[in-house]
């Protein structure tokens, strides 16, 4: 353990490098501060970054942001690049929950107006919106061929069958629908599936949560996004759900035999994966876009229905509530994009296959690829915290650009394992709890409830700080929760 | 005495949760590997679901090729047909051999009204996986995204 700390220096206030050794091809670079390598808790999320730098064709660096812990495969708040002529392609860099993601809503409603309406908002919300393993809206059951154009058309679909407004599209990453999904590589167990859980929040850490602006650090970027103080806004976390658990489980067993073909070294089987360019990689690629539209017809669906929630609780019409969307943004996803790479005192183009697990894009101003409202400042940033402290909304930067391919953290990141929560909460009510700090929570699992107690993450405020002083995001306003529903 | 104890102890137990931040590790035990298999199977369903109120009533052919690791393909087996069905597995009648699994399992289908949903597990994961035979006990280790 000691000769591996050797190997770790650090680099300056918010970074830390793990210098090159052993099979790694490239350094790795962890963004935090003293305190929050002080907390990084087992070595293994260490160990994991040090593995993705091992995989073929990794450019830059291997890269973990400050809510890093240990995941499977790659560590959860990792960052990979891998040059698309010659690097690979990782079902595990991606992960179960394909384009895992958050939205968020913002609306003409402020904090005084709702405080009374709060539980009822929560206890309406549980109704309309399946949560928790199992359950789902009777109403939405989907044959085969109307899930294949889920599948391509991804959010898009939801909107063309009455589930929110064209405009909507507008206001996410790859406005919701990723080119180059093909239902036909995906099995038909995918299939069975996802059949029944498109418009489901799941369970586990995913939430549909009602917060309030509480502070506001940048207005000007606030107004572009369209956030004042006191706003209540509305945030949706989930993702593909059973359908991407399948379509990454039925793809590993297929890299595994792949690594093998390519001759890839793997420090660890969960980190299988193909050459971009390979038939097993292509395959890969094509159906985690399919789960990829999935998620985003997924919350795409959910808005609606929180939409609904609201105007039946303010007995008034869309367009008085304005419950319009900020953005939606991947946190699970390998995305091609076009990156500058610095060579020394050259710089050349790349294109690259970015994996991000638990982390999010943070692109700054200029390019194509974001809504004209947001092209000069940046993307919106969304970073949920545990379900009693607090969420931020930050700005992509050009930092962010020039030092991990346009990527940022996603969220605090566990610091209590699921076991060490259950016995930290023995004879405590956690709903009470939070019900005496204001927040009304509504869970169909008491289990669920206990893992997710604040106490179980790290404090987001903390990391939100390093990504800020980084400079691969900067902060624009924080969000207070009132009340969640959970899974 | 102590010792014998302990190895008594040892070999009734069927698997041992381990620490992990995000997930759950599991180490899991067996005389053979049919039994492995099937602690394996109802030590997962532990953290999903408390089906104690119903009994088994019905039971399912499983195949299972080893493409990959055979026993994590029959655990997200397993979990595709609770995802699917709401099948919860109670009893296993499995054999192993040369890398393939045969068997039945029997369980029950979830009942609102006489099972507690605990949580979600996305899946059974590859990493720091393993199986192994240690003085005539098997011994695996999976790690489950939860």
């Amino acid at each position: 353990m000691e000769e591996k700390k050797t190997h770790i220096k650090k680099l300056d206030e918010n970074r830390y490098i793990i210098e090159k050794h052993g099979n790694m091809n490239v350094d790795g670079i962890i963004y935090v501060n003293d305190e929050l390598f002080q907390v990084l808790g087992t070595d293994e999320s260490i160990k994991q970054v040090e593995n993705v730098a091992c995989l073929p064709g990794i450019v830059g660096a291997s890269m973990a942001m400050p809510d890093i812990h240990w995941g499977y495969g790659f560590p959860i708040g990792g960052v990979a690049a891998f040059d698309v002529e010659n690097g690979v392609i990782s079902p595990g860099g991606v992960g179960y929950d394909i384009n895992c993601g958050i939205r968020l809503l913002r609306s003409q409603l402020n904090a005084k107006e709702i405080k009374d309406r709060i539980k009822d908002i929560i206890d309406l919300l549980y109704l309309n919106i399946p949560s928790g393993v199992g359950s789902h809206r009777k109403d939405l059951k989907l044959s085969k061929e109307e899930l294949k154009k889920v599948l391509k058309k991804g959010a898009r679909w939801a909107v063309e069958n009455g589930f929110g407004e064209k405009e909507d599209l507008e206001y996410m990453e790859d406005k919701g629908e990723m080119e180059g999904a093909d239902p036909e590589c995906v099995s038909d167990k995918a299939f069975e599936r996802g059949k029944d859980q498109l418009g489901t929040v799941g369970s586990g850490n995913h939430f549909v949560e009602v917060g309030y602006i509480s502070e506001i650090y940048d207005k000007e970027t606030a107004e572009t996004f369209g956030l004042f103080k006191n706003q209540i806004t509305v945030m949706i976390h989930t993702g593909s759900r059973g359908f991407g658990y399948q379509v990454c489980d039925d793809y590993i067993r297929e890299m595994i035999k792949a690594s093998e073909k390519y001759g890839i070294y793997l420090p660890d089987r969960q980190l299988c994966c193909a050459p971009i360019e390979s038939p097993e990689g292509k395959r890969y690629f094509s159906a985690m876009l399919a789960a990829a539209n999935y998620a985003f017809a997924n919350r795409q669906i959910i808005t609606h229905w929180v939409r609904e929630t609201f105007e039946k609780i303010f007995r008034t019409g869309s367009k008085t509530l304005n419950l319009s969307l900020v953005y939606d943004v991947c946190h699970n996803i390998a995305k091609i994009e076009k990156h500058t790479i610095k060579e020394g005192k050259k710089e050349r183009e790349m294109q690259l296959c970015v994996h991000r697990k638990g982390s999010t894009r943070s692109f700054g101003p200029g390019g194509t690829v974001l809504p004209e409202k947001y092209k000069d400042i940046g993307q919106p940033v969304l970073i949920p915290g545990d379900m009693g402290r607090a969420s931020y909304v930050l700005c992509g930067t050009k930092k962010a650009m020039d030092e991990t391919f346009g990527s940022t953290c996603h969220g605090a990141g566990r610091i209590l394992s699921r076991h060490q929560a259950i016995k930290a909460s023995k004879g405590r009510s956690i709903s009470k709890e939070m019900e005496e700090k204001g927040i009304i929570v509504k869970a169909s699992s008491k289990t669920t409830l206990v893992e997710e107690m604040p106490e179980a993450y790290k404090d987001v405020s903390k990391v939100v700080q390093v990504v800020h002083n980084a400079g691969i995001s900067k902060l624009v306003a924080k969000i207070i929760p009132l009340g969640c529903i959970k899974g | 005495m102590k010792n014998k104890k302990a190895n008594q102890n040892k070999e009734a137990l069927k698997y041992r949760l381990l620490d992990h931040e995000a997930d759950i590790r599991l180490e899991i035990y067996g005389n053979t590997l049919e039994e492995l298999f099937s602690n394996a199977a109802s030590g997962i369903f532990q953290f999903i679901v408390d089906a104690e109120g119903k009994d088994a009533e019905k039971g399912k052919r499983i195949e299972i090729e080893g493409n990959g690791e055979l026993l994590i393909n029959f655990l997200n087996e397993l979990l595709f047909l609770w995802d699917t069905e709401g099948f919860i597995p109670k009893e296993f009648s499995l054999k192993v051999s040369h890398n393939k699994l045969t068997g039945t399992v029997a369980g029950c289908v979830f009942d609102p009204e006489k099972c507690t949903i605990k949580q979600e597990v996305k899946a059974v994961t590859y990493h720091k996986f393993y199986l192994k035979e240690e003085n005539g006990i098997y011994k695996a280790q999976i790690i489950l995204d939860v």
